[in-house]
């Protein structure tokens, strides 16, 4: 995936993951005074540099909350109408895990995988004499 | 005996001489200078060789002696000719030598033509041997690698090696794989080879397997290095046309560095022959009920994709076809009017709009992440996967019309670059065209081509006419003929096969 | 935020105005006004430097502004970011406005020390909601050569909006201020709820104030004596500079006695000399000859007013009350005028002069920026991080504390700890916390209760153990917050983004994004920058714009990141990938960062532009452009019964006009003028954009469909299946480019369709002929006659013999004979080609 690829992926995932509910851990029904205090606990951990604060899950994996990320959050849950498309984006359904996989019943998925043999030869150029290790 | 062979070795080349007087001779003065014919002088230095030979057999040297001398100078010249780019290129380079690397293979009186280039190809070589970048030899070839006139292989290729070397890995794939598209007269064997060396290990290295299987069919064509890579990329993906072990073997024992590459072979000698392919776990989008309403599962669904490594064009299109039934009716908007409501706002139908948008463009993005090409010839896309393979194919065609906007711009300006940069944008534009390919399918190509066309054709005569710059040049005009025959654009057909005739 | 709390935490605000600067303080309970050296609480924004370098600010210089112009300065603010340099001629020097403005900031600074005892470091200044980049940048810098140490700026309209919020009792709902100042114009549209104030959107315009009104009256007066003493009066004439100064002077004083008065006279005597004669002016105005004077400058505030309601989807009726804000809103005919055109009642009892200062320091409070200089904490006892608002409409705010270590340069993390638990009281007795448990980092959080409308003092208490509750000295002991008004961080005024290649705009932060605001993109170089060095490398340029239109060259550019030839390791092709980050911060400073992944290297100069020089003959040069093409614009116009793009067309030439006036003023030496009138030639080169794509649209779609209709007969007769296939797709995709207005679209939709008719043309076997025949019909256009003949000659003989390739070569060295039009019309196969 070249850089380009990358940045497209990091835009196709913004949308779930830089979710002002989720930057801020809020349910949709909440109310702007609970928005408020919220957005200033955090604001207030991240400042003190509080580890607890400095996460917060997605259903998209876990995001890198920072104070700017909680002030953009709070600016766009302020705003009624930006919030509303906000909060279309937060009404995600559960999703059903797909099938179990047969293995897993026998715990294999718990054993060392043996690397793919088409995997990645890291190596491959310093083998060949272009640069180094 | 010697000295009746020795005569008659001078006869000949004698005749050869005289031969060779009369057919150099130019019958019109050419617009351009050809490259200079160095037939003549390797004549006569043979010539010299065989009459200093012949004194060997007389007797020892001796400094003072004039005939003694008139041997150790051809000898000398033989030596520059046959001896000195071995020298440069498999012991300097690998010493990492840069400065002496690329002088002594400018010393070289082998491959006339490009002697530039391969003194340059030798330092650029030099350059990765080295055990920390060399910022100052880095410079001190890229300032030569600039001010080269008459670009041919040896330059580009030590022009990519550079790039490189400084880190810039996909700025380096463009330039190499852009030697493939040079005239073969335009290029030495050696430096199409150093280059498929480069690509096929650079695709190892990232596990493109397939990409190395891509790069050729035949040892000759791309070298001993990628063809070794080759063959073991076929026993990795347990390809049907893999080589057995013994077979593989041998491939190892005939390629170079066989000590650095034991270890990946033997990774290749551990797959059963005629073993079949270890398929991917695959990747499926999970089953969401509609018990939540068609925008939460359309939702989840978004999350899913988002989440998958490898997303195929249906997981994309089966997607965005529950948003389309969850934006059908008005049931969102009345959502949206009953919050409104609640919060405050004012305009719950713009508040739609953008969401809309939203989709749209984070569907597009996730085509455009994965390189997928939607074909509505084999599935009903609907409406958004339709919108963000639109944009898909505007956003790759703006990029291909600006680079070529830029380069036609310039042309006409007679805004010149140095050769090697000229060629860069070439290979910049040539690898957004073909990834506008890709993407955006016969539509795309048609539009491209014309502006393309247009452009690159300005470049490529003034470079050709005015700059003497025929070998990239050439390859421009190759690249738009092949081009040309692709969407079947007879007039460009045959104005650019007239164009290609002319040569190097 | 480490915070001392030995006295109360004082905020300061300032009102850096036009014509009167202001300062307030807020000290968490009410919000007193600094009184300056003259006992006044507005200091003129004047600024005098006499012949030896004395340097005299406010009123005291202000008594010579019509005596000595050339050494006392006014009216700065509308020179801010400009590289209008500011001349003292007695003492030769020139400053730039920043430096002069820093000045009057200075002056302000030491009536704030006069009031609190110290001098202070921080302060909020407020600067007119649309002031763009360089104006906001050159402010902070003033701040910065006044003395300030951390200074945040606010918009003039939220800081009105936070005082008027303070003040009312109850402030739920939608209100506007208006904001009509000496040189601006805002309108903000706010919205309160629970005591949460939003700005909910702004708008104005950037050139219009109350001293337009004041030239609106001086061009009265110019043509009333003018027409008394028989000759001309200009303000483009330059000659009557200083005359003109002391005239405008004198209407000022008149207009503001007409807000009591019914009538005044303006009388000057010998107020011009022209050609040896002296011309007195003695002009009689009464309150309905102001009115009518200013009524199209009122209008035009009331039409940003009723722009700015209606794009926030808001009818009038729903306006609960406007604020009035600004010098000029004391006039009778203006408050009747806006009051009759927006319906909604006044705020009363707050005053328009002052409300601005107070709201900054309201603002600072919020912002938690205490002018107090940072103590010293007291020795011996543990320093303490605390976070907490200083002000907040919550009653129950979170404050977050964490115990430093060591020099408390850091966060206490491992190690002993030196607590292990936090009790925090009010200091009134009425809230206690339970004892809270220190985490493993030494941090708490914490729910305190606030009483309403006053400032709540806590004291914090560390304790070593759990059972044995020994107390840990702690710094601060105590801290404050006060119970008010919240407000999130100040919104962006205009939109900020980078031009692109295409002239279109890559927003980065949109109008209403909360500063300060960091953000990150992608771009792709179009042209190679090659590694040169040398005295003229190629530079690539990423131009950064601000403004909210589409096409990049009507927005405002406010800087420039700039990577040259020289500065690169090794050439960046076309197509390389830039990562850039646009960075802006509440004082108005924007940075750049480009980091080019090719080449491992960042770019971070960002080259600050100025407000562009508006010289009258350029913007001479401009009107007359513009005038031409609107007239064509007109014809096209009339011709298409538009009535919609004429009445488009009126409004710019009313624009025009006024921007006319502006430039004739600017000749007579008034750079602000200028800078009016280069605004106003924007704006309307964008309206004639605007008309002119809707002018070619007609044409474009009428050649969409000949050339669907060509290529529809064409390509299925001689066009190969794929070819067929290909129109297909390229005739959905021009109908839905017609439908969508797209023009750029259909254009490239068009270009398929020509290929495609072209290829299939090419194959119909009379093709080469027809074209010869066409080419051969132009023949005396050719640009060498004699070749042209010898070549249809030669055409007509390989028709004899059927000699088709030779015809077509024939046609090529034709057609390169021809002029370049005839040949387009050829190969876009249009009319004529059959």
């Amino acid at each position: 995936m070249d850089s380009e690829q990358q940045s497209a992926t990091l835009s196709a995932l913004a949308r779930v993951r830089e979710n002002a509910f989720f930057v801020l851990e809020l349910d949709i029904a909440c109310s702007r005074m609970e928005m408020e205090r919220q957005a200033q606990k955090l604001l207030a951990m991240l400042e003190l540099g509080l580890s607890s604060a400095t996460t917060y899950s997605t259903p998209v994996g876990t995001g890198i909350r920072d104070a700017d990320k909680v002030r953009l959050a709070s600016a766009r849950l302020r705003d009624p109408e930006k919030r509303l498309e906000e909060e279309l984006w937060a009404r995600i359904a559960k999703a059903e895990k797909p099938p179990p996989d047969p293995d897993a019943d026998l715990g294999l998925e718990d054993l060392p995988k043996k690397p793919r043999p088409d995997a990645p030869w890291p190596n491959a150029l310093p083998a060949f004499g272009w640069g180094r290790k | 005996m010697n000295a009746a062979f020795m005569g008659l070795l001078a006869a000949v080349l004698f005749t050869k001489v005289v031969i060779a007087l009369f057919s150099a001779r130019p019958k019109k003065q050419s617009k351009h200078p050809r490259p200079t014919d160095y037939r003549l002088f390797l004549i006569i230095v043979l010539l010299l060789l065989a009459g200093g030979l012949a004194r060997l057999e007389e007797g020892p040297f001796r400094l003072n002696d004039v005939r003694s001398m008139a041997t150790a100078v051809p000898l000398a010249m033989f030596i520059g000719m046959f001896v000195v780019w071995p020298l440069a290129r498999h012991v300097f380079a690998p010493l990492g030598m840069v400065r002496t690397a690329y002088y002594v293979g400018y010393a070289s009186w082998a491959s006339p033509e490009d002697r530039i280039g391969r003194a340059l190809m030798a330092g650029a070589i030099a350059l990765h041997r080295k055990s920390q970048f060399d910022a100052e030899s880095a410079s001190f070839l890229e300032e030569r690698i600039t001010s080269q006139k008459g670009l041919r292989g040896g330059g580009i290729v030590a022009a990519a090696a550079s790039a490189a070397a400084r880190g810039d890995r996909e700025g380096a794939r463009a330039l190499f794989l852009s030697i493939g598209q040079l005239d073969p007269r335009a290029t030495t064997r050696e430096a199409i080879h150093i280059a498929y060396e480069w690509l096929a290990a650079d695709a190892a290295g990232r596990g493109a397997w397939q990409e190395v299987i891509d790069l050729g069919i035949s040892s000759s064509h791309v070298g001993r290095s990628a063809w070794l890579l080759i063959q073991v990329a076929k026993r990795l993906l347990c390809k049907p046309d893999a080589p057995t072990r013994n077979a593989l073997l041998l491939h190892w024992l005939f390629a170079p560095r066989r000590r650095h590459t034991f270890a990946i072979v033997e990774r290749a000698l551990s797959i059963e022959d005629n073993a079949s392919m270890i398929e991917d776990e695959e990747e499926n989008l999970p089953t969401v009920s509609d018990s939540e309403g068609p925008l939460a599962k359309a939702l989840a669904l978004h999350v899913a994709l988002l989440s998958m490594k490898k997303p195929t064009a249906v997981d994309i299109v089966y997607t965005a076809r529950s948003f389309d039934i969850a934006f059908e009716g008005d049931a969102l908007l009345s959502l949206l009017q009953k919050r409104a409501e609640v919060i405050g706002a004012s305009r719950p139908d713009d508040a739609l709009r953008r969401f809309r948008d939203d989709v749209e463009d984070s569907l597009f993005h996730l085509l455009k992440a994965h390189s997928i090409a939607l074909d509505d010839t084999k599935m009903d896309l609907g409406e958004f996967a339709s919108a963000a393979q639109r944009r898909l194919r505007d956003e790759t065609l703006a990029v291909i019309e600006a680079l070529s906007d830029a380069v036609g711009n310039r042309a006409r300006e007679k805004r010149a670059l140095s050769a090697i940069d000229e060629w860069r944008e070439f290979a910049a534009l040539k690898m957004a065209y073909e990834r506008g390919m890709r993407l955006g399918g016969p539509e795309l190509r048609y539009l491209a081509f014309t502006k393309v066309h247009t452009d690159l054709s300005a470049l490529a005569v003034w470079l050709f006419n005015e700059r003497g710059e025929r070998p990239i040049a050439n390859a421009m005009l190759r690249f738009l003929l092949s081009e040309a025959q692709a969407v079947g654009d007879a007039e460009a057909i045959e104005l650019q096969t007239k164009n290609v005739a002319i040569g190097v | 935020m480490l915070r001392s709390v030995s006295v109360r935490p004082q905020y300061v605000g300032i009102d850096l105005g036009t014509t009167n600067s202001t300062a307030a303080v807020f000290d968490g309970d009410k919000v007193t006004l600094v009184r300056n050296a003259q006992g006044g609480s507005l200091t003129p924004s004047v600024v005098r430097i006499d012949a030896r370098g004395n340097v005299t600010v406010g009123d005291r210089a202000r008594r010579f502004l019509e005596s000595d112009p050339q050494n006392t300065r006014s009216e700065l603010k509308r020179l801010m970011g400009t590289a209008e340099q500011v001349e003292f001629v007695a003492a030769r020097v020139k400053k730039k406005p920043e430096e002069v403005a820093a000045e009057v900031l200075k002056s302000l600074r030491a009536d704030v020390k006069e009031h609190l005892g110290f001098v202070p470091a921080n302060a909020v200044i407020a600067v007119p909601a649309l002031f763009e980049i360089p104006q906001s940048s050159a402010t902070s810098e003033a701040a910065r050569l006044a003395g300030f140490e951390r200074v945040e700026l606010i918009q003039e309209p939220v800081a009105s909006a936070l005082a008027a919020g303070w003040s009312a009792e109850d402030t739920s709902g939608a209100w506007l201020v208006y904001d009509l100042g000496g040189g601006t114009f805002d309108v903000s549209l706010l919205e309160t709820r629970d005591g949460l104030l939003r700005v909910v959107g702004h708008d104005g315009d950037n050139f219009l104030g109350g001293r337009d009104f004041d030239w609106a009256i001086v061009d009265h007066v110019l043509r009333e004596t003018s027409s008394a003493a028989g000759c001309t009066l200009s303000r483009a004439d330059a000659a009557l500079g200083p005359s003109l100064r002391k005239l405008k002077s004198v209407v000022e004083e008149a207009k503001i006695e007409l807000t009591r008065a019914q009538e005044a006279t303006i009388i000057l005597p010998a107020a011009f000399e022209i050609g040896g004669r002296t011309i007195d002016v003695d002009v009689h105005i009464t309150r309905d000859i102001l009115n009518g004077l200013t009524a199209p400058l009122v209008d035009r505030s009331i039409d940003v007013c009723k722009r700015l309601v209606k794009a926030h989807g808001l009818t009038l009726d729903q306006i609960g009350r406007v604020v009035l804000v600004g010098g000029p809103t004391v006039m009778p005919g203006l408050r009747s005028r806006v009051k009759e055109a927006l319906g909604a009642p006044f705020s009363e009892g707050l005053d328009p002069m002052t409300l601005v200062a107070q709201g900054a320091a309201l603002y600072a409070a919020t912002a938690g920026l205490d002018a107090r200089p940072a103590s010293a904490p007291e020795a011996a006892a543990h320093k303490l991080w605390l976070q907490y608002p200083a002000m907040t409409s919550d009653l129950t705010p979170h404050v977050v504390g964490r115990i430093a270590e060591g020099s408390g340069s850091k966060p206490a993390g491992l190690g002993k700890p030196v607590a292990r638990s936090v009790r925090i009281s009010r200091a009134d007795g009425g809230f206690q916390t339970q004892d809270i448990s220190l985490d493993g980092d030494g941090a708490f959080v914490a729910l305190v209760e606030l009483q309403t409308r006053r400032p709540n003092v806590f004291k914090v208490e560390l304790f070593d153990g759990a059972t044995e509750r020994k107390p840990v000295p702690c710094s601060p002991s105590t801290f404050t917050i006060v119970q008010g008004l919240t407000i999130g961080d100040p919104p962006l005024s205009r939109t900020i983004g980078v031009a692109l290649a295409d002239d279109t705009v890559r927003v980065y932060f949109e109008r209403g994004a909360p500063l300060p605001a960091r953000r990150t993109f992608m771009h792709q170089t179009v042209e190679t920058i090659a590694r040169i060095q040398g005295q003229s490398p190629p530079i690539l340029k990423i131009p950064i714009v601000q403004g909210e239109l589409s096409r990049a060259h009507l927005c405002r550019l406010v800087g420039t990141l700039e990577i040259p030839g020289n500065g690169i390791t090794a050439t960046l092709p076309a197509g390389s990938q830039i990562e850039l980050t646009l960075e802006l911060d509440r004082g108005g400073h924007l940075s750049a960062r480009a980091f080019i992944p090719a080449l491992s290297q960042v770019f971070e100069k960002v080259a600050h532009l100025l407000v562009p020089d508006a010289s009258p003959e350029v913007l001479t040069k401009s009107i007359a452009d513009l005038r031409s093409r609107m007239g064509t614009l007109r014809v096209e116009a009339t011709r298409r019964n538009s009535p919609n793009a004429l009445g488009r067309l009126t409004f710019v030439e009313c624009a025009i006009a006024e921007a006319e006036r502006d430039v004739e003023a600017a000749k007579g030496g008034d750079a602000d003028a200028a800078q009016k009138a280069r605004r106003s030639l924007i704006d309307a080169e964008a309206i004639l954009d605007e008309q002119d794509s809707e002018k070619k649209w007609p044409e474009l779609d009428h050649e969409a469909r000949l050339s669907l209709s060509a290529a529809a007969s064409f390509v299925s007769e001689y066009g190969t299946k794929a070819e067929q296939k290909l129109l297909q797709e390229a005739t959905d995709s021009v109908e839905r480019a017609r439908k969508d207005r797209d023009a750029v679209e259909l254009e490239r939709q068009l270009r398929v369709v020509r290929n495609l008719t072209h290829a299939a043309f090419n194959r119909h076997p009379e093709s080469t002929k027809w074209l010869f025949e066409d080419a051969a019909s132009e023949l005396d256009r050719a640009t060498d006659l004699v070749r042209a003949k010898k070549l249809v000659d030669d055409g007509r003989r390989a028709i004899d013999r059927n000699d088709m390739p030779a015809l077509r070569t024939i046609v090529r060295e034709l057609q390169k004979l021809m002029p370049a039009d005839v040949r387009e019309r050829q190969r876009g196969y249009e009319s004529g080609v059959r």
